[in-house]
């Protein structure tokens, strides 16, 4: 159908083009992954709270709000907390899923208001710079241009720290930040049932292609629902990207990127 | 809408001007009459993140969310299995309300098409809020031009500032309107008459 968001299908396996990509040790997947646990790596989900207690998170080892003061200002509020709608304890138990030992650190920045989201976001990314964060998954993005600027900085200062910045990719036709930028992963939803297969887009913005559509996931009260959209392929992404760290420290974001292009189910690594 | 994706109900919710809630406006189907004017809290719900994040999303098996099935049967007496859910965008970037399809019937692997088909409805229906926000405000901004003008020449000074405001639509009809009263007593007296139109027009819908 014409409007459609000009990725939508670009992951569908009739598809998929095959993409050229380095030469991993085959099989590229085990490479990457086998005997992965996510040790040593700290993940930030900024979304709407993380249910710290959830059998599927199996605790935290962090917990931040960000709030807005009074005047505007936004300011950090330590402690854990709970999810106020569940999305955020479906990310981390995902990323929990596929990397069992991560230390996992929920940011909160979706609160009871619209107003200043564009600035309790951006605080959130800048408290996982702040805090030794090495892989921040967001589901959410921006379409405001007050906040390109801001974004596309500290999304490139991201970048050059060797911190991944995982986004969804939006449906809403037009620009979305940071998830269109060349320095994030961005990742959109695509059929499929297992959490390790990935397909890389040879037309971004959005890049990677992920488990999204009818997943099941955790969701707030213990319990679980069943799920579909790119903001539940993307910490699929950031769980993998967790465990590859875990067991090949010190790869850098462009590295990472690499990685996950030549561990794709449309990758020719010859 | 509703026949497009087979689903029991739709609605429309946008976001309350303190941004701390979303209320329905618009719904067809099941509980729909329950549903308009309800608002629910932003910091809640399936809506609510949708609006926060921006992002549109599917949930299915939703009634074994407990809180989220007492919330809605609260307040619509409808308690549905599955949701779609996507953002309405303003221009600017900023999320006006939600558009959703509860328990659409849908085949294996068709969930995530179906919420690719409501993001592009969403937008349609984005532009007409849009727009009729434009004209409420140009009913209400009319409206006070008319209460503040006692005669031909204050009225058309009024019309002036409008069509040098910022917003274009604004401005661009307000141009036109101060073209007409230009012309003369007569058609000054007939722009008048249809700026009164619209904005009774403009009141009738608040």
């Amino acid at each position: 159908m014409s409007g459609l968001p000009a990725w939508a299908g670009a992951f569908d396996p009739d598809r998929i083009e095959t993409v050229a990509a380095l030469p991993l040790p085959l099989p590229a997947r085990d490479w990457a992954w086998s005997g992965a646990t996510g040790r040593g790596v700290k993940v930030a989900v900024v979304d709407s709270g993380v249910e710290a207690d959830h059998p599927r998170v199996g605790g935290l080892a962090g917990a931040v709000s960000i709030e807005l003061d009074a005047d505007g200002a936004t300011k950090v509020v330590a402690g854990l907390h709970e999810d106020l709608v569940g999305h955020g304890t479906a990310c981390a138990a995902i990323i929990r899923m596929l990397a069992p030992e991560a230390e996992i650190y929920s940011v909160r920045v979706l609160g009871a208001n619209l107003k200043g989201k564009g600035a309790t976001f951006f605080a959130g990314i800048r408290w996982a710079l702040e805090n030794g964060m090495n892989v921040v998954n967001m589901s959410l993005s921006s379409k405001s241009d007050q906040w390109f600027g801001p974004l596309h900085d500290i999304a490139d200062e991201a970048y050059f720290r060797n911190v991944m910045l995982v986004c969804a990719a939006n449906n809403v036709p037009g620009p979305t930040y940071p998830s269109q930028f060349a320095s994030v992963f961005s990742v959109a939803a695509r059929p499929g049932s297992d959490p390790y297969a990935i397909a890389y887009n040879p037309r971004p913005p959005v890049e990677y292609g992920a488990c999204g559509i009818d997943v099941d996931v955790a969701w707030q009260g213990g319990g679980s629902i069943v799920a579909t959209g790119n903001s539940f392929a993307t910490p699929h992404v950031a769980g993998l990207i967790t465990a590859l760290l875990s067991k090949h420290p010190g790869l850098t974001s462009f590295q990472v990127k690499a990685v996950l292009q030549a561990a794709a189910d449309n990758a020719d690594t010859g | 809408m509703r026949q497009l994706l087979d689903a029991a109900a739709c609605s429309v919710a946008l976001v309350e001007p303190d941004g701390a809630s979303l209320r329905f406006v618009a719904a067809d189907g099941a509980g729909s009459q329950a549903i308009i004017d309800v608002t629910m809290p932003m910091g809640r719900g399936i809506a609510g993140w949708v609006a926060m994040a921006g992002q549109g999303i599917a949930v299915g098996d939703v009634s074994r969310d407990p809180r989220h099935a007492r919330d809605v049967a609260e307040a619509t007496n409808y308690v549905p299995t599955s949701i779609l859910a996507v953002p309405l965008m303003d221009e600017e970037g900023g999320v006006l309300g939600v558009i959703e399809a509860l328990d659409p019937q849908l085949g294996a692997d068709d969930t995530g098409r179906a919420l690719d088909v409501l993001g592009t409805v969403g937008d349609q229906v984005a532009s007409i809020v849009r727009l009729a926000q434009v004209y409420d405000n140009l009913g209400a901004v009319l409206l006070r031009a008319i209460a503040q003008s006692d005669d031909e020449a204050a009225f058309g000074a009024a019309l002036r500032e409008l069509a040098t405001r910022e917003d274009d639509e604004l401005a661009g009809l307000a141009a036109a309107f101060h073209d007409l009263a230009s012309l003369g007593s007569d058609a000054s007296v007939l722009a008048r008459r249809v700026l009164e139109e619209v904005a009774a027009f403009a009141r009738s819908r608040r």
